[in-house]
């Protein structure tokens, strides 16, 4: 067969193939996610594990410290706007404060730069926005971390399962998942045997993980180990440009930062203020740690 | 249940749903999964779809969107390719499924311009007018691309098939 006459078969090929994805799982997708369903468990899964939010824009602390929703159920639709005020509230609470306090030194400023460098350039790319620093609050707990004191409240890790009701059960389990690998890992001698642990134990969870949750959902489970170091495990949910789960090792592997960055873009939806739009990151301190 | 949000999208979305699939595998083949292309696609639509008119223009929109999610993905990631070798010979007797899956690796191996151009002209079925203001490029410009596209797709067709005799009689 001539090459012109075999390449003209195979474009027609392509154009007469009927379509893989059906246009019911498009209205699934649009109806359970674009809609608002993982804004939910994202929401759920804060609150469960009672994050620090730590907000900046324009490369200026603005907020920190908000615990979202407390003393409210899990329920699969949360009621946003009931607790918006009171998050506001919060949010302007904390943004007096902390733009009152100077910008301090922060060992999350070395986690990899490209890491940091990807994620806000597809956030700006996608708000139409200009590209700017982004810098992120310190907890004060940790001796070789920080002289901020823009976040004042500590959390604990919250190793006792969880029982997340229906619907609410993908992100929650993985975090459960994650905080026990953590407690696992807690004796690992060296950086090698840690990252040799982490990575089967992932390998292992990415399986169970992929059985369990809905594939639009979750699109993307990785691990990303940058150096001894560092460990990025990164977690993308639909709706979301990434969330993003962090170890930061010693020399001598044990692990002395967890934290976790979630994109804006839900954020801006729970409107929690303008201010939010451009990033949000979402840090975590295992204060055991 | 259905909200007149959700209604509107998919009452705009419907009429392109064949061809932004066929576009979004053709593009992604290998390298990123095409119903995460997609889904992503989506969300920024569904976010902006108040200033999209009519179903022509949302079909441009959703592809000026995954070309910029495909542009930040390609410097994320390194892509493994789900199939290394396929025997054209054999190819050209396989059934529709396997002739586009052949397509989509040959193309796989263009350069992104020409490859986005035979896509959106071969597959999507965009003029070359549509090509040139979807991209934001000139029309002679876009013939360019298709006929640099076409000749490398020959080649990478002919290299194939010598790599396969070669395999075959070695």
């Amino acid at each position: 067969m001539a090459k012109e006459t075999f390449i003209d078969d195979l474009f027609d090929a392509a154009r007469n193939e009927p379509t893989v994805r059906t246009l019911d799982s498009v209205e699934q997708f649009i109806q359970t996610t674009a809609a608002g369903t993982s804004t939910s468990l994202i929401v759920q899964w804060l609150k469960q594990y009672k994050m620090n939010i730590l907000i900046s824009a324009s490369g200026v602390i603005v907020a920190t410290s908000i615990f979202l929703f407390q003393g409210g159920n899990t329920t699969e639709n949360p009621e946003v706007s009931t607790t918006k005020a009171h998050v506001n509230q919060e949010f302007e609470e904390v943004s007096a404060e902390a733009a009152s306090e100077p910008d301090t030194e922060n060992p999350i400023r070395d986690e990899p730069k490209v890491v940091t460098e990807e994620i806000d350039e597809a956030n700006h790319e996608k708000e139409g926005v200009a590209k700017e620093p982004v810098q992120v609050a310190q907890a004060p707990t940790e001796p070789q971390t920080s002289k901020s004191s823009v976040v004042t409240s500590s959390v604990k890790t919250q190793t006792t399962p969880v029982k997340p009701n229906e619907g609410t059960t993908s992100i929650e389990s993985i975090v459960e998942e994650h905080l026990i690998v953590l407690e696992s890992a807690k004796g690992k001698a060296s950086a090698e045997a840690f990252e040799a642990y982490l990575t089967n134990h992932l390998k292992s969870l990415d399986y169970d993980f992929n059985s369990s949750v809905s594939k639009a959902e979750i699109r993307k489970f990785t691990l990303k180990l940058d150096n001894r170091y560092k460990a990025n495990f990164q977690m993308q949910v639909s709706g979301f440009d990434k969330l993003e789960l962090h170890w930061d090792l010693n020399e001598k592997g044990e692990i002395i930062n967890v934290w976790y960055r979630l994109d804006a873009k839900e954020i801006k939806e729970l409107d929690f203020s303008k201010a939010c739009k451009k990033s949000v990151k979402v840090k975590y301190r295992h204060e055991e740690f | 249940m259905r909200n007149n949000k959700q209604s509107e999208f998919l009452k705009l979305y419907t009429p392109v749903h064949e061809r932004f699939e066929k576009y979004c595998r053709a593009r992604t083949y290998g390298d990123y999964p095409y119903e995460d292309l997609m889904n992503d696609c989506f969300l920024v639509a569904y976010d902006k779809m108040d200033t999209i008119k009519d179903d022509q223009e949302f079909l441009r929109f959703l592809i000026g969107v995954s070309r910029r999610l495909l542009a930040n993905a390609s410097r994320k990631m390194k892509p493994e390719r789900m199939v290394d070798s396929m025997d054209p010979s054999a190819v050209a007797n396989a059934d529709s499924s396997i002739k586009v899956q052949f397509l989509h690796w040959c193309l796989s191996k263009l350069p992104e311009p020409q490859k986005e151009a035979l896509v959106l002209y071969e597959i999507v079925g965009f003029s070359i007018k549509e090509i040139a203001e979807s991209l934001e490029v000139t029309e002679a410009n876009i013939k360019k691309r298709l006929s640099r596209g076409r000749q490398k797709l020959k080649e990478v067709v002919e290299s194939e098939t010598q790599n396969e005799k070669g395999v075959k009689h070695g």
